[in-house]
């Protein structure tokens, strides 16, 4: 026996947690796709397989498309907004500038929020009744207009301008360590090659950041599926449910329409778009590892 | 266990003759009333339930759907409370039908004449009560701000088209016409209410209970939506998302003229102390529709087995219906009461109007306690997207027929 620990201490010591992620994690998934193959409506019932009818019924939701659609558009921006904008104040602060700690807790400070409390403050801001309109108006611009909340064609805005004001500090705190730990040599042999410094972080510097990008690119993916409370405070969907996310349908459909096996259904779809970006990545991983 | 200060209590608040033993229990009921005007309601059944000798164990729980979860999983559980809030209709025949309710007919016998038949049919399950109501709110009012309507010289239109037609003399005065929150659960009253317009209560069953197809893509809903796409004109730019105590607020401070929610709106012109019926006119709204859109608060009774809650439970169901109770809470609550013959004296002028409806067989129980809800729920999101959008009314009819068609 104690020479089996001795030889297993490792396996032995992962196995709770182990068995707690297959049941907790792997057999709810198994669970949700289960779900999603029956009629269930409030409580969840095995007694009535539809195969794969609540997926046919999912496709055939014009509100599906209406968020799975958001959930790309929102997603691209705010990659694209925070990625370029963060890398770019990290660079400014990373200029060796005179009360540097002053300008990186001003741009960190949005992360100790909450989601709700973001989303409320930019609802007040971007009312066009009382917020930024109004304020640019009193100031004598009269036909200045942010309609970006009220109208559903620019709704996704609001939300990626929220939710950019929110990540943008982490993304910046990464970025300016990945800038720190950078060689000074590499600037020293730029300096003497006579080479404009735009053209090192353009060519050398940002090249060397990749694994900080990748780093990045996971967490704030990671953050755009998850997202539900940013557009419940902001938007709760609307105008109309031209903000909608997957996941803001998939609650509105288990617990206010009370159809769990669409939301299962939807539930399962998320999961597959979340392993058709993930599973490539592994890929490319293990393979540079092995 | 015999309780004479309960039944003492009970002879003395509600004047009972008969004296029948009253064992004491304890009923722990799930509801979510939990603002202070919900609050102050609650207190006059609580208190009254407590003065039958039996206990009331609160447990509330803030938001309809988070309380109806905490209450769906203590079933699923095997631990029911007592006794919840929940809506008639279909969510409460699925519980029956689940076996997950017990039957009040005990205490029930007479409830068929003292309440409306629409609220009776739809708390029973089988023939037998499984749930007692306590108010009732409607959903399809026209508020009016007197002095607004006074300054453009008009008086409360009867129907959308005269609605519709005073609104160029309302914007000329600098009001807006339309206090609108473009929240899809506020914007459905104004669709129902323009529904009832064009082909009045047979029209709103089709297409809101039935889910009719023919219905659906027939002339009249095209009416229909021509009249809601004028919707968006008479509305101000900040409507969308924006939430329903704001929007009332433009109703009550007068800078726009009409709103049209349910009946709960009347607590907010009580607090910025105006006379519903008097400073703010109201109306079931159209006029001629003859139909109050309604939805009803009740405790349904759970499967509990044990004797003493049963009859915890069963005094529970006779509290909720005495008259006083009734009387007392909807007073409070700005409801009016399921059983009818509540006298009206102490009610505001909207709520006699609503009572006179009641009496009179107008009521219509709200479409999400009685059609499918994914069904309707699309047929929401799709009055909702239209509204918000530039779809002609063509496209926005056929948008809806399909979706609801896609549900099925």
């Amino acid at each position: 026996m104690r020479r089996f620990l001795q030889r297993h201490v490792s396996q032995v010591a992962l196995s709770p947690s182990l068995a707690l992620i297959a049941i907790f994690l792997y057999g709810f998934i198994a669970y949700t796709a289960a779900v999603s193959t029956t009629n269930s409506k409030a409580f969840p019932r095995f007694d009535n397989f539809v195969g794969l009818e609540q997926y046919w019924r999912l496709f055939h939701t014009p509100r599906w498309h209406v968020a799975f659609t958001n959930m790309f558009l929102f997603g691209g921006l705010f990659l694209l907004v925070t990625i370029s904008l963060g890398l770019l104040i990290a660079i400014l602060i990373d200029q060796r500038i005179r009360a540097e700690s002053f300008f990186r807790s001003i741009v960190m400070y949005p992360m100790a929020m909450s989601f709700v409390v973001t989303g409320i403050i930019w609802q007040w801001l971007l009312n066009p009744t009382l917020g930024i309109e109004v304020m640019v108006h009193q100031l004598g611009f009269e036909s200045f207009r942010l309609d970006w909340l009220t109208n559903p064609n620019t709704v996704i805005w609001a939300l990626v301008v929220a939710a950019f004001w929110q990540g943008c500090g982490l993304v910046m705190a990464l970025f300016l360590a990945g800038l720190r730990g950078i060689d000074e040599d590499i600037w020293k042999a730029a300096a003497v090659d006579g080479i404009p410094a735009w053209r090192v972080y353009v060519f050398i510097v940002i090249p060397m950041l990749a694994p900080v990008f990748l780093t990045v690119v996971v967490l704030l993916s990671l953050s755009i599926v998850r997202a539900f409370d940013l557009v419940v405070a902001l938007t709760n969907g609307g105008p109309g449910v031209s903000s909608d996310l997957p996941s803001v349908f998939m609650f509105d459909m288990a617990f206010r329409r009370t159809n769990l096996g669409l939301s299962a259904a939807s539930a399962v779809v998320m999961l597959g778009t979340v392993l058709a970006i993930l599973i490539p990545y592994l890929y490319v991983e293990t393979r540079e590892r092995a | 266990m015999f309780s004479k200060l309960g039944v003492l209590g009970s002879i003395m608040a509600f004047g009972l003759t008969t004296t029948t033993p009253v064992y004491a229990g304890t009923a722990e009921v799930i509801h979510w009333w939990t603002s202070g005007g919900e609050a102050a309601a609650l207190k006059i059944l609580v208190d009254a339930y407590e003065k039958t000798g039996n206990t009331w164990k609160d447990n509330p729980v803030a938001g309809g759907e988070a309380a109806r979860m905490v209450a769906r999983t203590r079933i699923l559980g095997g631990d029911p409370p007592t006794s919840m809030q929940w809506q008639v209709g279909a969510p409460l025949m699925a519980l029956a039908e689940e076996g997950q309710l017990n039957d009040i007919d005990a205490v029930a016998k007479d409830w068929d004449k003292l309440l409306p038949k629409v609220i009776a049919d739809n708390a029973k399950f089988e023939g037998k009560y499984v749930s007692a109501p306590i108010d009732i709110h409607g959903h399809n009012w026209l508020w009016g701000n007197q002095a607004v309507l006074d300054d453009v010289g008009i008086a409360m239109p009867k129907s959308w088209d005269e609605l519709i037609a005073s609104a160029d003399k309302i914007r000329a005065k600098g009001y807006i016409p339309l206090a609108l929150g473009g929240q899809s659960w506020q914007e459905i009253f104004v669709f129902e209410s323009i529904l009832v317009d064009v082909g009045g209560r047979d029209f709103l069953t089709k297409v809101t209970y039935d889910l009719d197809d023919a219905a659906l893509r027939s002339p009249e809903m095209l009416k229909a939506f021509q009249t809601f796409a004028k919707v968006r004109d008479l509305v101000d730019p900040g409507s969308p998302s924006r939430d329903w105590n704001i929007t009332g607020g433009m109703l009550i401070s007068g800078k726009a003229a009409y709103m049209i929610m349910g009946d709960w709106l009347k607590g907010e012109f009580v607090a910025a102390n105006k006379v519903p019926g008097k400073d703010i006119a109201c109306e079931i709204f159209p006029a001629g529709g003859k139909t109050l859109v309604f939805g009803t608060d009740s405790f349904a009774m759970t499967a509990v087995k044990d004797p003493a809650q049963r009859e915890a439970q069963l005094a529970l169901a006779k509290t909720i219906m005495d008259p006083v109770v009734q009387k007392e809470f909807s007073l409070r609550k700005g409801s009016i009461p399921p059983r009818l013959d509540v006298d009206k004296t102490g009610f505001d002028a909207c709520a006699q109007i609503a009572m006179g409806a009641a009496a009179e067989g107008q009521l219509f129980l709200v479409p999400d306690n009685v059609a499918d809800a994914t069904s309707i729920g699309a047929l929401v999101d799709q009055m909702t997207t239209f509204l918000h959008s530039d779809m002609t009314p063509e496209e926005g009819m056929t948008a809806m027929a399909d979706a609801v068609a896609a549900t099925r």
